[in-house]
């Protein structure tokens, strides 16, 4: 009975090592195979599916914010590798709910987009005087802060996903006269503004015109607004800066 | 004692069956970090330029990659070690000889249309291409050493651009990438400000560049349909 167990116990012994060895050696042949093979540059649907999938993207903002992954514009340069996802037009009936309480100066914050870290960067806060902050790797909802009746200027939350404020950065709100110059989707522009320093700015179409046209523009919280503004049904962008280290 | 090895003998085949996906699934959230996609470059690159039989020396630390919803693309520029040949390229373009001047690499991601410099469309095929200057525009040049198209651009002087910068914008239903690239810095270092150069000026009128600029910025234009 002894001599049995032995058996077993030298032949499950035996089966562990041809595990181990076997998954050793198939995860060896991986990583030979991989450096044989060229590494492969991350397709378009690969980039939203790694950046939507794995990652409880935005949920934890607190509310059911509806990003548009198709209109993804994602940016790798030597200073950092990002995605800015913006809003789905099917969110613009909650944008402009938030945006009319926003302009009657109720402490709400408005969503802009979603912020997508691939490394952990370093920015620059609001106006370059700002704090530097850095961003984790992870997903990040931008929102625009409430403003105060005296004017101030325009500040942009990243929010993380515990719905903590990491940091803000600088934008603009631009009205735009005609319709069909609101532009599709967001572009983006990088410049250099020193030796260690660059610039990313994001244009992001934000409230189309037939949802603009229900908007009082009269007493938007910022920007000149001009009367023949309202009778064009005009679109609002906005202009997002981020500074990187 | 047959418990304990039953469950020895579960727990190893648990570890071979699970141990590869969960390798898989780490690595596919990695599959975006910069020095993946740098990888990814230098080992389509050493095949592209071996191909083309030019030693042509890539700074792929510094490329561009942007993806948006036209396409993804990828500038890789010229490596500064390479820079002094581009200015023999130059200096032989001004003696009258056939020859055109490396500007950078480009990675097509997905196939895009592109519209050329006289206003024809071309498609480029997933895959790397180099650039290269023949005066009046740049052209696209596959792995087999063909020209699949060209494109406009702009020269700009002097700038010191440590990497690519890139400026994405809609121009009716086409979209239009304009990359600017950090291209020769060797002139003297006088900052003479931002401005737009004429080509004829970078061959003719070197002495101007000479006095005047830290470096030639080439801006590549692609209009993506």
């Amino acid at each position: 009975m002894l001599r049995r167990y032995k058996l077993f116990a030298t032949m499950a012994g035996l089966a562990l090592m041809a595990a181990l060895g076997f998954a050793s050696l198939s995860n060896t042949a991986a990583i030979t195979t991989s450096s044989l093979q060229p590494i492969s540059l991350p397709s378009r649907d690969e980039l939203i599916s790694t950046i939507f999938d794995p990652t409880p993207l935005f949920t934890a903002s607190g509310e059911q914010i509806i990003f548009d992954a198709d209109k993804m514009v994602f940016l790798s340069v030597g200073s950092g590798t990002f995605a800015f996802i913006p809003l789905h037009a099917a969110y613009q009936p909650r944008l402009v709910e938030l945006y009319k309480a926003w302009q009657e100066f109720e402490n709400v914050r408005v969503p802009l987009g979603g912020l997508y870290i691939v490394e952990p960067i370093k920015v620059k806060g609001v106006y370059n005087e700002g704090p530097e902050f850095s961003l984790p790797k992870g997903a990040y909802v931008l929102k625009l802060e409430p403003v105060n009746p005296k004017g101030d200027i325009l500040r942009i939350a990243i929010v993380n996903e515990e719905g903590q404020v990491v940091g803000h950065v600088t934008g603009d709100i631009q009205l735009v006269a005609q319709p069909q110059f609101l532009k599709s989707r967001p572009f983006i522009r990088t410049k250099q503004v020193s030796d260690s320093m660059t610039l990313a700015e994001f244009e992001i179409p934000w409230l189309t015109p037939s949802t603009v046209n229900t908007i009082d523009l009269d007493n938007i919280a910022l920007g000149p607004i001009t009367d023949f503004l309202t009778g064009l049904g005009a679109g609002i962008a906005m202009a997002m800066v981020i500074l990187l280290l | 004692m047959l418990k304990t090895i039953k469950i020895v003998l579960v727990a190893s085949l648990a570890i071979l069956l699970m141990g590869t996906p969960m390798v898989q699934a780490v690595s596919q959230g990695e599959n975006l970090s910069r020095s993946r996609i740098v990888s990814g470059l230098r080992a389509a690159f050493s095949v592209a330029l071996t191909a083309s039989g030019e030693t042509i020396l890539l700074d792929e630390d510094k490329a561009l990659f942007l993806s948006e919803l036209k396409g993804s693309l990828v500038f890789v520029p010229l490596h500064p070690s390479y820079w002094p040949r581009v200015e023999e390229f130059l200096k032989a373009m001004d003696e009258g000889q056939e020859v055109t001047a490396p500007v950078g690499g480009l990675y097509v991601i997905e196939p895009v249309t592109v519209r050329d410099y006289q206003g024809f469309n071309f498609t480029l095929a997933r895959g790397p291409y180099l650039l290269r200057w023949a005066k009046d525009k740049v052209l696209i040049v596959d792995q087999e050493g063909n020209v699949r198209g060209a494109v406009p651009y702009e020269l700009k002087f002097p700038n010191r651009l440590r990497e690519p910068v890139v400026n994405v914008d809609q121009a009716g239903e086409s979209t239009v990438f304009r990359v600017d690239a950090p291209w020769i810095w060797s002139t003297p270092a006088t900052d003479g400000g931002n401005a737009f150069m004429h080509p004829d000026m970078l061959l003719d009128d070197r002495h101007a560049i000479a006095g005047f600029a830290v470096g030639v910025i080439l801006v590549v234009i692609f209009v993506l349909l």
